[in-house]
């Protein structure tokens, strides 16, 4: 399973699993390689998104050639965007660290997500940065002490 | 009102005024200051021309930045509209296929645009505005893909956009 976090890391899947702290659904966009309406969405103050069911033959499914596309594979950045080929369901919220709570939730159909800016946002916070001295690569979900249920 | 009084008997336009070639024929703009200080009257000419021409391009200019600002107006109220439908649908006023026949109203195709243009306008869009967008924020702006965002954020020599691209491509 790999797990990046540096800008324009990308994940493809049939069903995609994310958290966030900020989730923004986006206006509808065609997407010419697929030949269909996708719909955009944005996930803020860090995003973490995980594959969950893979897409089926992925080296000839999935659009770019750089995204993960293995079960289980995952990207986390400060502000990750993507779009999914289905419409975007109610993201479920709940407990996710010690102190904060976040929305759960999963896109699917044909589903990516990029990252847009790294950990650099997330290492220019202080506050965090005193929380998790150690922070490295993907650190979604391994707040570990920190996770609840 | 206060009324202009004659502070000085002194030549207010003195002959050497007209022997100046540029101020003869002209169509010229007078400027009379008043300085208490000295109890004199200064009084300056201008090219009319140049005044107007200043004017334009203050006009001009100020012209684009409403555009911009107004295109701005324009795209969060489509964002807006977006959301309060596709709210609707998680709420499940909309059924899926009710959502997806409204949404098919604010599907675009992503065009594809000059990297001058698009980093023209993201550098006055941060002057006049000064908000971080990301580069999927400058695509739903744009109608482009993000691909041709980064194409033009490459071409802004200013560090804040280079940290919006790929570590290959940074300046560091």
């Amino acid at each position: 399973m790999a797990k990046k976090s540096s800008i324009c890391s990308s994940v493809e899947g049939e069903k995609l699993s994310f958290n966030t702290r900020q989730f923004y659904p986006r206006p509808p966009v065609f997407n010419e390689i697929l030949k269909k309406r996708v719909y955009p969405f944005k996930l803020g103050i860090n995003g973490y998104v995980e594959i969950e069911t893979a897409l089926e033959n992925p080296k000839q499914t999935a659009i770019y050639s750089t995204s993960l596309t293995e079960q289980g594979d995952s990207v986390q950045g400060g502000s990750v965007d993507g779009w999914a080929t289905r419409p975007i369901k109610t993201p479920t919220v709940k407990k996710a660290t010690g102190t904060h709570s976040a929305s759960f939730g999963s896109v699917s159909g044909h589903a990516y997500a990029h990252i847009e800016s790294s950990h650099r946002d997330h290492m220019q916070s202080t506050d965090i940065q005193t929380r998790h001295p150690q922070v490295i690569e993907v650190i979604n979900p391994v707040y570990s002490p920190d996770i609840k249920g | 009102m206060n009324q202009l009084q004659l502070i000085t008997s002194s030549t207010v336009v003195t002959q050497s005024f007209f022997a100046n070639d540029y101020n003869t024929g002209n169509d010229l703009i007078f400027r009379i200051r008043a300085d208490n200080e000295f109890k004199t009257i200064l009084l300056t000419s201008t090219n009319t021309k140049t005044v107007r021409d200043g004017l334009n391009a203050y006009f001009d200019r100020h012209s684009q930045d409403i555009g911009l600002l107004c295109s701005v107006i324009f795209w969060q109220k489509r964002t807006i509209d977006y959301q309060a439908l596709h709210t609707a649908f998680l709420l499940n006023s909309l059924s899926e296929e009710d959502f997806e026949q409204e949404a098919d109203k604010f599907t675009v195709h992503q065009k594809d645009l000059p990297p001058e243009r698009i980093a023209s306008v993201v550098e006055r869009l941060d002057s006049l505005i000064g908000i971080k967008f990301d580069t999927s924020d400058y695509s739903d702006y744009f109608q482009c893909s993000q691909q041709n965002v980064m194409a033009g954020l490459r071409l802004l020599p200013d560090q804040r956009f280079a940290e919006m691209l790929p570590a290959s491509t940074e300046s560091e």
